[in-house]
């Protein structure tokens, strides 16, 4: 044995991990946990289009003259993404690329431009986020991991895709370093937005700046959320917190929170989305978390369960069979009760409540990142890698099976993701 | 259903998970650029995997063998990736070209060499067992199979190792 041992030692005693990996393994922890949220923000934003589309069906219908046209939901011409830096040389050394997130923005054709930082800066950008009507952008800033505190940022969003009118900062404390910047989440309906600060809990604020604490003991304790999402009507919040996988649902305007204790044991909540009707939609993984599972170990079963919130009834869809021994199911949007759900690397699923469910077809490019619908949730948006040369570019493929457009000029892979967190502007 | 406020300790996840990091990283590294003959790769496939470990941190921290779970972890990850260029395969795109450059190159292109003509899941068992210094019965956990298989797998991956250096035992 220690023969072999001393022929591979041979093929390692060179290689040194990156000096500073423990700091990327921890931006990545953050960047995953950003594109889950600004995913769900999209969603958000999806959802309200959707439930608008569901209506105006309704009263299509059942119309009677001098009725307004509803509006059909649309996409805004702007993506804003959070990237480390779009250079597209293969050759240029790794430390001019940047060591913290800028934002670009791009309508598309491959090309994208610097919105907010600098080349250099010592301040990460990330988690934009677009108010429901366009208008308004928001993100999260913050300096080197180090230092304990961020800010978020809202200004305003002019139609030729800068910014514009002046920033409004809001301060957030936190108590410990190694966190990354606050991600805001605006409400679908109004102008305000939430976000999570470690150990400290949920900060609600208005467009204008103005914040206000909502007081809830448990989150005192917790040092990230994974998901953030409100309610169709903007008065409730859930929350998906990391470390119990426990869902709570916060009302925004006084009321006690309640903690869905119903998902324990070997029960992994992995994504929430609203329905329509104000029910809470949880999807996860089912399954021993250990060394002592079967020969894949980490290979689950997956679940999607909805819970009323008013009654605490809770109903399990049924899952198609093809589903099983899955890493688990995520939930990307809802909309009259229907959800576009990601599992493994197959293509997208359609789902309803009933547990009908249609593969939506092969992407066109291989995803590399958390994925987000467009707001009329016609598309999915996502970084692919090249399979030929390795680069990176942020994407958005039809579900129809239409042509693909790229946000960014595709960029050389260095260690990790270059691209972050991404928001689609509402039309 | 419960409504439920609770007061709960501020706790450091994060700082129990650093010193697990420092202990553990580079070991991680090194077993993947064995098994996959790529630095790149390697470090890619370590900083995911420590980052589910850190996501998982209340749960695999209290584990019996945290570091067991972090291979499992990275076993899994190399699972899909081979999958992944299988899928990839079939839609007749070329895989990514690995460079191999530095001093001794050679000897290193050798010995990847080498490990890469050992079927994947004996490479898995020589890496664990010989590198890791597992014993079999640890090995069998990280890897799903029976003790003695790892043995098997074990002998065959020296044999073949040695017999493409063209080293004597």
């Amino acid at each position: 044995m220690s023969d072999t041992r001393d022929l591979l030692r041979s093929a390692v005693e060179d290689f040194e991990p990156t000096p500073d990996a423990f700091e990327r393994v921890l931006v990545r922890r953050d960047r995953k946990r950003r594109n889950a949220r600004v995913a769900a923000g999209i969603v958000g934003v999806a959802i309200f289009a959707l439930a608008a589309l569901g209506l105006a069906r309704l009263l299509e219908s059942e119309r009677t003259t001098g009725l307004p046209e509803p509006t059909q939901p649309t996409n805004g011409r702007w993506v804003v993404f959070s990237a480390l830096h779009l250079d597209p040389d293969p050759n240029a050394p790794q430390v001019s690329r940047g060591e913290e997130l800028n934002l670009y923005v791009s309508d598309g054709g491959g090309t994208a431009r610097l919105l907010v930082g600098t080349e250099g800066s010592n301040t990460t950008r990330h988690c934009p986020a677009f108010s429901p009507d366009g208008e308004l952008l928001a993100w999260g800033e913050r300096g080197k991991p180090s230092v304990a505190g961020g800010e978020v940022v809202i200004s305003g969003f002019a139609p030729t895709g800068q910014l514009r009118g002046d920033e409004i900062r809001i301060p957030i404390p936190t108590i410990a370093p190694y966190f990354g910047p606050p991600c805001p989440t605006w409400s679908p309906v109004g102008q305000r937005l939430a976000f999570f600060a470690p150990r400290m809990g949920l900060l609600l604020a208005q467009a204008d700046g103005s914040t206000r604490w909502i007081d809830v003991g448990a989150f005192r304790g917790l040092d990230e959320v994974s998901r953030l999402e409100w309610s169709p009507d903007g008065s409730q919040i859930a929350v998906l917190p990391d470390s119990d996988s426990t869902p709570w649902v916060v009302p925004v305007d006084g009321g006690a929170p309640v903690h869905l204790t119903e998902f324990a044991g070997d029960e992994q909540p992995g994504s929430i989305a609203w329905t329509d009707g104000g029910s809470l939609v949880v999807a996860g993984s089912r399954g021993p978390l250990g060394l002592d599972t079967g020969p894949l170990g980490l290979e689950t079963d997956p679940f999607v369960k909805v819970l009323d919130i008013s009654t605490g009834d809770v109903s399990e869809v049924p899952l198609p069979t093809v589903w099983d021994v899955s890493q688990g199911v995520f939930i990307l949007s809802a909309g009259n009760d229907r959800f576009v759900a990601l599992r493994d690397s197959t293509p997208p699923d359609l789902l309803d409540l009933q547990g009908h469910s249609t593969t939506l077809g092969d992407l066109e490019y291989e995803p590399a990142s958390s994925m987000s619908l467009s707001p009329d949730g016609k598309q999915m948006l996502y970084v692919t890698i090249d399979p030929n040369s390795g680069a990176q570019a942020l994407v958005a493929v039809p579900l129809d099976g239409g042509e693909p457009t790229r946000y960014s000029p595709w960029t050389p892979r260095g260690f990790g993701d270059n691209y972050s967190t991404f928001a689609w502007q509402p039309g | 259903m419960s409504e439920v406020t609770l007061s709960i300790e501020a706790h450091t996840p994060a700082r129990d998970f650093e010193s697990f990091f420092r202990d553990e990283y580079r070991s991680l590294c090194q077993a993947l650029l064995l098994l996959v003959g790529d630095a790149f790769e390697a470090e890619e496939i370590a900083q995911e995997t420590m980052t589910r470990v850190l996501e998982r941190w209340d749960r695999v921290g209290a584990m019996e063998s945290p570091s067991g779970y972090a291979y499992r972890t990275a076993l899994n990850l190399q699972r899909k990736r081979i999958r992944r260029l299988a899928v990839r395969a079939k839609r007749r795109f070329a895989p990514v070209p690995v460079a191999d450059v530095g001093p001794d190159a050679g000897d290193r292109h050798d010995v990847h060499v080498a490990l890469a003509k050992i079927p994947e899941g004996q490479r898995a068992a020589l890496i664990l067992v010989d590198w890791l210094d597992m014993d079999a019965e640890e090995a069998a956990g990280v890897l799903g199979i029976k003790p003695g298989s790892v043995r098997v797998r074990l002998h065959r991956a020296r044999s073949a190792l040695r017999d493409s250096l063209g080293v004597t035992s």
